[in-house]
């Protein structure tokens, strides 16, 4: 620390911790980059060890990845960043089940990973977008619950939406 | 495994309100509405979404109803939908994040809008508003606005406590066509201290906009009413100002006072049609002016004379139609854009400037071009340490003539030439002769020396200029012109030309070119096709025995 050369900046490693047990080392750079994380590390007097009783290793892991992804493509030189984010951003979310999407979106949103979380819920959102009622239905596998009628009227009372 | 079984479950749903709320968010208002009938669940969602939007064009579409009778009809559906979907909202006690309103003021002939907003606005207030959007518009009268009730941001005393509590939610307010007045902007600075941004569009009401001692402002927008333009002055002092855009898209004779305090923090700065004085871009000691600065756009201040800046991150610098300006000065290693449209040739003093400029000069029908004017055009191209575009538009009828004779005595400086010239014609071609016009392209290619020269205008007057250019760098014979004093014309200059048409083949002899414009010229394809063919000369000049 005393003496570090001007070719390695000494980066501060932290371990997570997840509900699992499961153990990550990762770079102080890279888990800052959840607002829950960078809260815990501001703290004074903080441990190197966080435990993360709401999160899952499987989905920690993948959260981290992300995180990992973004942390070093900013270090990077400034130019075509974003395009290079947005790319990998896609190849991200492209092939995620439903089941993995929930629970990434709950993992993300736990640790405030603002900028993962826009990106899977817009990812939630074009699945909806431009279908019809029974086919977000079945992508979903939402069970309508009203009673007879009631779906009736309330397309009645919002039937500027579906003219 | 258990994992597994949950694939085939429902689980969307099961995500807390706010992540599905943001879901909806991505999502046209229309496709987000349709999701409040998947399930009992889902209608509850939709009910308590807190970004309260109402586009009134595209809930309905206006061009899909022609009657008025039914626009109307459809206008007051509009204010049930706003209506109704604000009263489910009530319910939840939930912050409104924003509340959006965009309706035009023609079909309301009971009347019952304005009544109506302001008991929504009241509402939104009272649920902690973070971003209030109210634009109204009209296609039939100037005069038509929605006067917004003078308490909207008045603290009152009896319920002092949970008032004060909503006004410190705002960040964002953006008005369109809103009466409002000058006591209603002090409550608003006063009441309102987390409001980042302030976006004033067609308002009316307000002499004086006077906007002090808001700490968090970044972005203020304004741009005047264009029937009653009362607003004559703009004072404003914020320290974190990081955009302040002014912009009319009139003239009018009544131009506004700014006056902006120092902010370390604009990035963003656009003026149209303000009373601007020098001081305003003036070097102070030499310090840096403004350190952020990445966009400055001023159009028509007519007060303005001088520009002196140092911009250390200045990318983007446009200058228009400011009729007195004299002198720019400027420090600007970042510009990447650099765009003058001038009445007048200005002084420039272009420090670190590493972009091409473009500039425009615009002919007055008061101001000749005479050979004193291609004078002083050669002079100021000397002067030019950045490669150039130079565009000269005809708007006006223009008397040109260009006798060298006429320089006798005066110092003339070396010949420089400008990378690209273009002659934008505006004017019917009766208005300037063949003769003028060969006049103006001598006296153009005397002063400016130009790499390459292009053309715009109408077709026939194309005609003319190509012919016209072709005659003078092809037939170029032994110039007699200036044998008989010392000033040289172009002619002695110019090494070679070519030509270079749209389609990227070069023709370097008259012989060649001959086929080709038989084809352009041909009545059947000629005329048509001269529209997108775009010819460009290519000069090569020496000027060794200056």
């Amino acid at each position: 620390m005393s003496s570090s050369s001007t070719t390695t900046t000494t980066t501060r490693l932290l371990m997570l911790k997840a509900s699992d047990g499961v153990t990550f080392e990762v770079e102080e750079a890279v888990a800052t980059k959840l607002g829950a994380i960078n809260n815990m590390v501001e703290e004074e007097g903080s441990e190197d060890l966080i435990c993360l009783p709401n999160v899952n290793g499987k989905f920690l892991g993948m959260v981290l990845e992300w995180c990992k992804k973004h942390a070093n493509n900013n270090t990077n030189s400034d130019k075509g960043n974003d395009e290079v984010n947005k790319w990998w951003d896609k190849e991200f979310v492209m092939d995620l089940d439903q089941n993995t999407l929930y629970h990434l979106l709950m993992a993300a949103d736990y640790l405030s990973g603002t900028e993962l979380v826009d990106l899977l819920t817009e990812k939630v959102a074009s699945m909806i977008r431009g279908k019809k009622v029974e086919e977000i239905r079945e992508t979903f596998k939402i069970k309508s619950d009203f009673l007879p009628g009631q779906e009736e009227e309330i397309r009645k009372k919002n039937s500027w939406a579906f003219e | 495994m258990e994992i597994d079984h949950q694939d085939f479950m429902d689980q969307i749903s099961d995500l807390p309100d706010h992540i599905l709320h943001h879901i909806i968010s991505f999502l046209s208002r229309r496709c987000a509405a349709r999701t409040c009938i998947l399930s009992k669940h889902w209608n509850y969602i939709w009910n308590s979404y807190p970004i309260l939007e109402f586009p009134q064009y595209s809930i309905y579409p206006w061009r899909c109803y022609s009657s008025p009778e039914i626009r109307r009809g459809k206008f007051r559906d509009f204010i049930k939908i706003v209506d109704s979907s604000i009263k489910r909202f009530t319910p939840f006690k939930l912050r409104v994040e924003r509340f959006y309103l965009e309706a035009g003021l023609d079909h309301d002939d009971d009347s019952m809008l304005p009544t109506m907003v302001d008991r929504w606005i009241e509402f939104a207030m009272k649920n902690g508003v973070r971003e209030i959007g109210l634009l109204f518009d009209t296609r039939v009268t100037e005069s038509r606005f929605y006067v917004l009730p003078e308490t909207t941001f008045v603290t009152s005393s009896s319920s002092y406590v949970k008032y004060c509590a909503t006004f410190h939610s705002l960040r964002k307010l953006t008005l369109a066509r809103v009466h409002m007045s000058e006591k209603m902007m002090k409550d608003i600075t006063r009441n309102c201290p987390e409001i980042h941004s302030l976006i004033l569009l067609r308002c009316v009401g307000l002499k004086n906009l006077e906007i002090s001692k808001v700490e968090k402002l970044e972005v203020v927008e304004v741009t005047p009413s264009g029937g009653i333009r009362e607003l004559e002055r703009v004072d404003i002092d914020a320290p974190k100002l990081r955009r302040f855009t002014f912009s009319t898209g009139f003239e009018s004779d009544l131009p506004c006072s700014i006056s902006l305090s120092p902010s370390h923090n604009l990035k963003v700065l656009a003026l149209s049609e303000c009373e601007i004085a020098d001081d305003f871009f003036q070097m102070r000691n030499n310090l840096i002016t403004f350190p952020l600065l990445e966009m400055l756009r001023i159009s028509r201040c007519q007060m303005l004379r001088r520009i002196r800046m140092s911009a250390p991150r200045l990318r983007w610098f446009s200058l228009f139609a400011c009729e007195n300006i004299e002198l720019i000065e400027m420090d600007a290693p970042t510009l990447s854009d650099f765009r003058l449209y001038v009445y007048r040739l200005p002084v420039l003093l272009l420090k670190n400037v590493p972009c091409r400029l473009k500039i425009s000069y615009v002919f007055h029908s008061t101001i000749p071009a005479d050979a004193s004017w291609f004078l002083e055009l050669r002079t100021f191209v000397g002067t030019l340490t950045q490669s150039t575009t130079l565009e000269l538009k005809f708007y006006e009828d223009v008397e040109v003539s260009f006798d060298l004779q006429e320089l006798q005595g005066a110092a003339i400086p070396p010949p420089l030439g400008v990378e690209h010239l273009i002659l934008d014609l505006g004017l019917p071609i009766r208005t300037i002769s063949k003769d003028q016009l060969a006049t103006l392209i001598d006296g153009l290619l005397w002063s400016c020396h130009p790499k390459t020269i292009s053309y715009d205008s109408c077709s026939c007057s194309k005609m003319q200029i190509m012919e016209l250019l072709l005659e003078k760098l092809f037939n170029k014979e032994n110039p007699e012109c200036c044998n008989t004093f010392h000033i040289k014309c172009w002619c002695h200059y110019l090494k070679s030309a070519q030509i270079l048409d749209s389609g990227g083949t070069k023709y370097e002899k008259l012989k060649d070119l001959e086929h080709f414009l038989d084809e352009l010229l041909s009545p059947t394809k000629g005329f048509g096709s001269l529209h997108e063919k775009l010819l460009m000369f290519e000069l090569e000049w020496d000027f060794g025995w200056w």
